[in-house]
């Protein structure tokens, strides 16, 4: 009994319960009162704070062998879960982007996309963007050769560019746009315009958040050789973010 | 099991049988809420003009009764079985992310708060039904922030669906121990992997549509109040994950059914890997299905045609599905215990609530059908009945698993005869109200809908009765200190073995495997006494 017990106690965390609190008191705050969306983001934050301080401790764990594993045998289990889930998020953006697509093709009249975007910004920020999925390249690269140095300034120039990305589109790109009176609520091209692009958003919001996580962990020297499974999961999904927005790219400032 | 009970460690845990456990009381928990919305609702039908409900309350009770039944009852209780067996049947520590888990748990569970607590909201909860079809959805119909509200819910809640689908698909693919092959995988973990690979599919879309309808609500773009958006996106994003939804919930209440069957006949279930593969074929064909929810809005023709066909094409697997579990109880040795009873009752609501529903599949038919009691009667059959019949026996089966009691058989039994009474009762006069539309609070005398309605009531609180049985008796057990053997049943599955490596290296001893064998050996047996 006592074995089971302290079995069952290993591992636990009051993170989960916290992190789910604090979502739910932000989504009281978006629906119901304005403060607590404070509230909600500050217990978020702090909740990710702690899960991230416990994941530096933590060793890597090996794997328990003596599985079947078939037809997965040489993927470990971070990365699978990894793909499974990006698997969800192809079916987020595939239907935000069909429910574009339908929209569009409805619709008698459909602005062209250089009356409202700014063809050149967008293209400054897809280089930006692309350019931070080879610095994530480059940082597994640099971990797997065992160059510490490079794997921290690569780390440290994808996360640049993901928040040079973000400070373009929502320091210069948006505000330039609703001054000339192009807001979310004025019709279907800009709706779809805020909503796409601000959901993709969200997601280099998130990536950024991932990156700084292993930022901190490059810095104490957590990721060697054989190590660097962080880097390229979390590598994965940045890639996919960069995917969506090529999508996203062509559509709203080339068609 | 038996331990000081700490909240504080069942709050903070991230082990998988107790928050299988923990997803197993939620479900039930909200089971009981949306319950009591139900026989309100049947109480408010009793007679007709009757001013027991207003029209605005009885809407809003509608819609908490159609989203905590479909989402926060039938399919976490599963989920909560899954968390606590599907590790144990594939030999794996726990899941693969524990504290994913765990996130996925809590956040069901706030979720589920927040939901109700939309009640409370300024200016009333949400009265939209569960389908929160546009344009209804949007401020101009309906300005209170209840709706507001129930949409985020609606959001997380897809969120963690789709972090516990992950965990469940990681840990299936990678996570068997040696010896566990695909081939050898009990149903129920095949049905799971089914189940979250549904999840997978169509939680996203309508995570989608609910931001969407979020970013419409409060930041005031268009998409549902355009025309060109409007109530055929919703419908499109929507039933993307509305249809598959009935599956994902009818998918482990199925792997149970296979699993009890071939536990008390007996005997291994009737050609496996057929069953399989119509397991699979029923999970394709369900992403497929999904515009015959919208055959009336103007589709265009080619649409409804191949839709109409591929939701008939569903029907076949099914059959197949019911027809082996049937065969498998012949030639068994029968024990007849609740789990088997609650599972032969799922077999009977399947299949009348598969034959009202390819009836449905014709677009025809259909266009008498929309929106009528009728439907209701055809989804509460599947639903009401297989799955919640179905995860009901699951229930029963693992009890002694989970808690190492065994419950009153006599009163278990009771509480299914009034569960066949009372759901019958209930349902079945439904297919007599052809003419009474859905969601409307009250009805005239004239119409002559009066006698259906009234047998309907009386039934529902004998339904509500026996399935409020059915669980006080697992509850009464749990009180009471009766321990039972690890393995009750005489199960030959590896949740109860844990015979993963069998009897040579490396192939675990599985029902179809043993079972066969000892057949076997019964046979030759029987043909020794012959001889002599």
């Amino acid at each position: 009994m006592t074995k089971e017990n302290e079995e069952s106690k290993r591992g636990n965390s009051f993170m989960p319960i916290v992190l789910a609190g604090g979502i739910s008191i932000l989504i009281l705050g978006v629906a119901v009162f304005a403060p607590l969306l404070v509230v909600g983001f500050i217990i978020v934050l702090l909740a990710l704070l702690k899960v991230f301080k416990a994941g530096l401790e933590e060793k890597y764990s090996k794997s328990e062998g003596n599985l079947e594993e078939y037809p997965l045998e040489k993927v470990d289990k971070e990365k699978t879960g990894m793909w499974v889930f990006l698997v969800s998020e192809i079916l987020l953006f595939g239907g935000l982007l069909t429910s574009y697509a339908f929209i569009r093709a409805n619709s008698t009249y459909w602005p062209n996309a250089l009356e409202n975007h700014n063809v050149v910004i967008g293209t400054i920020n897809t280089i930006v963007l692309l350019t931070s999925s080879l610095a994530m390249v480059l940082a597994l690269n640099s971990a797997r050769t065992g160059n510490t140095t490079g794997t921290k300034i690569a780390l440290a120039s994808a996360f640049i560019l993901g928040i040079v990305f973000l400070g373009i589109k929502l320091g210069f790109e948006w505000p330039d746009e609703y001054r000339r009176g192009f807001t979310i609520s004025s019709g279907l091209p800009e709706s779809t315009y805020y909503a796409l692009v601000g959901i993709h958003g969200m997601h280099v919001a998130i990536g950024c958040v991932a990156i700084t996580y292993l930022l901190i962990r490059a810095l104490k020297g957590q990721f060697t050789k054989t190590k660097n499974t962080g880097i390229e999961n979390v590598g994965l999904y940045w890639h996919f973010v960069d995917i969506v927005w090529m999508f996203l790219f062509t559509i709203f400032y080339l068609l | 099991m038996i331990k000081r009970f700490s909240i504080k460690e069942w709050l903070s845990t991230t082990n998988h049988k107790r928050i299988g456990i923990l997803y197993i009381v939620a479900s039930i928990t909200f089971m009981g809420i949306a319950g009591v919305f139900g026989a309100l609702m049947r109480t408010q039908l009793a007679t007709p003009n009757e001013l027991f409900l207003d029209p605005f309350s009885y809407d809003q009770i509608v819609t908490f009764h159609g989203l905590l039944m479909i989402l926060w009852v039938l399919s976490p209780l599963g989920v909560g079985l899954a968390n606590y067996i599907v590790p144990l049947q594939i030999g794996a520590k726990d899941l693969a992310f524990p504290r994913l888990n765990a996130l996925s748990f809590f956040t069901f569970a706030f979720s589920g708060i927040l939901l109700l607590g939309s009640a409370f909201a300024p200016g009333g909860g949400p009265d939209v039904g569960w389908t929160f079809y546009a344009p209804l959805n949007t401020m101009q119909f309906t300005p209170q922030t209840g709706v507001t509200l129930a949409v985020l819910a609606f959001a997380l809640l897809a969120g963690s669906v789709t972090i516990s689908s992950v965990n469940f698909i990681t840990t299936i693919l990678k996570s068997r121990t040696k010896g566990v092959t695909w081939r050898r995988m009990p149903i129920f973990t095949w049905s799971v992997l089914m189940t979250n690979v549904l999840m997978l599919f169509a939680f996203p879309t309508v995570a989608a549509g609910m931001l969407l309808l979020s970013f419409d609500r409060i930041l005031g773009s268009v998409f549902f109040s355009s025309i060109e958006g409007g109530s055929i996106l919703w419908d499109q994003l929507f039933w993307f994950f509305g249809h598959p939804e009935v599956y994902i919930l009818v998918l482990p209440a199925i792997g149970i059914m296979a699993e009890v069957i071939q536990t008390f006949a007996r005997r291994p279930l009737f050609a496996r890997t057929v069953f399989l593969i119509e397991l699979g074929l029923v999970a394709i064909l369900s992403q497929l299905v999904w515009v015959h929810h919208m055959f009336t809005t103007g589709v265009n023709y080619n649409l409804l045609e191949t839709f109409a066909i591929t939701s008939m094409a569903i029907s076949v697997p099914f059959e197949g599905i019911v027809i082996q579990l049937v065969i498998s109880l012949r030639k068994g040795r029968i024990k007849v215990s609740t789990p088997l009873l609650f599972s032969l009752l799922a077999i009977f609501t399947v299949v009348l609530g598969g034959l009202t529903g390819v009836l449905q599949a014709f677009p025809v038919l259909d266009y008498v059908f929309r929106g009528t009691y009728w439907v209701v009667g055809h989804f509460h059959y599947v639903m009401a009945g297989t799955t919640l019949f179905g995860l009901l026996a699951g229930l029963y089966y693992w009890w002694p698993k989970i808690t190492g009691r065994t419950y009153n058989e006599r009163v278990g039994i009771i509480s299914f005869i009034l569960s066949v009474i009372g759901f019958n009762v209930l349902y079945f006069p439904y297919f007599f109200l052809i003419d009474m539309p859905r969601r409307v609070s009250t009805y005239t005398f004239s119409s002559g809908l009066a006698p259906q309605n009234f047998v309907a009531t009386i039934g529902a609180f004998v339904f509500f009765a026996g399935s409020a049985l059915a669980v006080l008796n697992l509850v009464w057990s749990y009180r009471r200190n009766v321990t039972s053997s690890s393995n009750p049943w005489d199960s030959k599955e590896l949740e109860w073995t844990k015979n993963y490596t069998g009897n040579l290296p490396g192939t675990p001893e599985t029902v179809a495997h043993s079972q066969r064998l000892s057949e076997r050996q019964g046979q030759s047996s029987q043909e020794d006494d012959r001889a002599k």
